[in-house]
């Protein structure tokens, strides 16, 4: 148990000092969007960590420009899903009957689609733009939390002490929010650490497509599209926004993963 | 139930059944019970027998696959002809329900105060501010040394005890005129049990309300019941008085069950309850019955009045 938080905690520490240089990146790397034709495809050096691209930018405050841009993107998209498919998910597990055999459906629907395909089909019909991005991306990954959230309210629901809320003359809607969301965070959480790392990468996908993120915003995948051109030139184009992105996705991964372990129920000395 | 009591509960011919995949499950069949003011009617019988879902049935709280009949009067309503949200105004004000099993019964999220507040704010019109002094009143009445840390805490900070005292405050917060306890001193320790009969004692003083006791302490139910009913396989074989049903006890799975107590010799009845699915058309206690005699096999027994209100199920009674 006690290696288990240590680690918890060691994990959280790395993730929490990486996510400074992301969250200040305007104030840190301000200069992300300046070109500079004198300093065109420069190598990593002492004055450019990540080098410079074909406009001269320099990449180190561009991947890092990029990575808050699709953070704050990712977050904003897992809090919609999380709303979304609370509301869904519940209503659902909880009425049972004919809304849940709809809601099963509409999940199963959307699940069968490959999520990174359905989403290029919405913004191919949508048009880019931030505002589709997060509606394709919203989209595909809701049913998610609706399908985890839906089986833990139906287990629940069975338990002695809803029932003993329902004894005392409780209405559903108030067992629903007081004392069936209460018990759900618990599994949430470590699948939306999970799942931010996910939608990064998703994001990225579609910008290096061409159908996320449009230029000149600085975004990882655009980066890497850009890069592509001069691969054999200037590999750092690729290789240093694609390290950056790797690096965070995995980091939150791992995080997301120690935090599903501290959250698993059949941990010994459950402490609130 | 003494004669001349004003009922407080009246169930009539009360039928339960579940459908499963494996057929129609016969929990509750033709059950009478009345249950006078200010009485506590004990309901006794082994595991599996339908106590437990006679009791739920009565707040309608079974799970949406059971269907019921006949009718369960309380202080005169039908409670199986009402609308869901009337049924909802009737729990915990008029009627309050404890659960069987005190450590599942306590939300583990929340603090136990919020919990016992919660009950007292759907069922007591209280200012803000009072709430929390009638919780604390609640919860020393019922003996917590330390009602503050109670409240504060977290149920699996709590013995099983404590919890089952939080429920019981939970259920009194209301101030009901019925009380349904669902095996209130399972699995606690004799000096607990005690605390708890004392408790609930205390509390029907208070209130003048009736109980429904569900158990299988026949210690407990000889200290706290008037009248006592046992079920068997879904029925009820014998109801009464309690003395006269303990002092004469005539159905032969009353008289076993008597037997089968520690103090008597722990004699064990042989075989097992049949089946709820599919049910003998005789009598279902035939197949263990020591005094079976071939009649039992042609006809399945109705209720025979021994005396004025002493109610036996048996063939050889009549």
């Amino acid at each position: 148990m006690r290696t288990n938080r240590n680690r918890l905690i060691a994990v959280s520490v790395v993730f929490l000092a990486l996510l400074v240089p992301v969250v200040f990146s305007s104030c840190i790397f301000p200069h992300g969007n300046d070109l500079d034709m004198n300093d065109v495809l420069r190598a990593p050096s002492s004055r450019h960590w990540f080098g410079t691209d074909n406009l001269g930018r320099d990449l180190l405050e561009r991947s890092f420009n990029g990575l808050r841009l699709s953070l704050g993107l990712a977050l904003s998209i897992q809090v919609i899903c999380i709303c979304l498919g609370a509301v869904v998910g519940s209503v659902a597990g909880y009425y049972g009957g004919v809304v849940d055999r709809v809601y099963v459906l509409v999940q199963n629907v959307v699940m069968s689609f490959p999520s990174l395909i359905a989403s290029l089909c919405l913004i191919a019909m949508l048009g880019t733009g931030i505002r589709t991005l997060v509606l394709a991306l919203v989209v595909v990954e809701w049913v998610t939390y609706a399908r985890l959230i839906r089986s833990e309210v139906i287990t629940l629901k069975e338990s002695d002490y809803i029932q003993g809320c329902r004894a005392i003359g409780a209405s559903n809607a108030r067992i629903l929010s007081r004392h069936i969301l209460p018990n759900v965070v618990g599994p949430v959480i470590p699948i939306f650490t999970l799942m931010i790392g996910h939608t990064v990468l998703a994001i990225s996908g579609l910008g290096f497509l061409g159908f996320g993120v449009q230029p000149p915003t600085a975004e990882i995948g655009l980066m890497i599209n850009d890069g592509v051109t001069y691969l054999t030139r200037a590999f750092w184009m690729v290789f240093c926004p694609a390290a950056v992105l790797v690096l965070y996705a995995v980091v939150m991964n791992v995080f997301g993963d120690e935090l599903r372990e501290w959250f698993n129920p059949q941990r010994e000395n459950v402490v609130l | 139930m003494a004669r001349g009591v004003e009922p407080v509960l009246d169930l009539v011919d009360l039928n339960v059944h579940f459908e499963s995949r494996d057929g129609k499950v016969n929990a509750v069949c033709h059950a009478n019970l009345t249950i006078g003011k200010g009485q506590v009617l004990g309901l006794i019988g082994e595991t599996g027998c339908g106590k437990s879902v006679l009791g739920q049935s009565v707040l309608r709280l079974l799970p949406a696959s059971a269907r019921m009949s006949g009718r369960i009067l309380f202080q005169g309503t039908d409670i199986l002809a009402l609308p869901q949200s009337e049924v909802r105004k009737i729990r915990g004000q008029l009627i309050a329900f404890i659960c069987q099993n005190p450590a599942e019964a306590l939300n583990p999220v929340l603090r136990n105060g919020t919990q016992i507040m919660e009950s007292v704010k759907i069922n007591r019109k209280l200012p803000r501010r009072e709430r929390r002094d009638a919780c604390l009143d609640l919860l020393r009445s019922l003996r917590f040394t330390d009602p503050e840390f109670c409240m504060r805490s977290y149920p699996l900070q709590l013995s099983g005890g404590m919890k089952q005292r939080v429920l019981a405050a939970m259920g009194m917060s209301g101030r009901p005129s019925l009380l349904i306890a669902d095996e209130p001193t399972k699995g606690l320790d004799a000096l607990v049990r005690g605390h708890v009969i004392a408790t609930l004692e205390r509390f029907m003083e208070a209130t003048s309300s009736s109980a429904l006791v569900i158990t299988h302490d026949l210690r407990f139910a000889s200290r706290i019941c008037d009248s006592i009913a046992v079920m068997y396989a879904g029925e009820i074989v014998e109801r009464g008085p309690f003395d006269e049903v303990f002092g004469h006890p005539r159905h032969p799975y009353l008289q076993a069950l008597i037997d089968s107590q520690p103090d008597r010799g722990l004699h064990v009845l042989k075989g097992s309850t049949c089946s709820l699915i599919d049910l003998p058309p005789h009598c279902r206690f035939y197949d263990r019955c020591p005094k079976a005699v071939q009649g039992c096999r042609e006809a399945h027994p109705e209720t025979v009045f021994v005396n004025s209100d002493h109610e036996v199920r048996c063939l050889r009674i009549a």
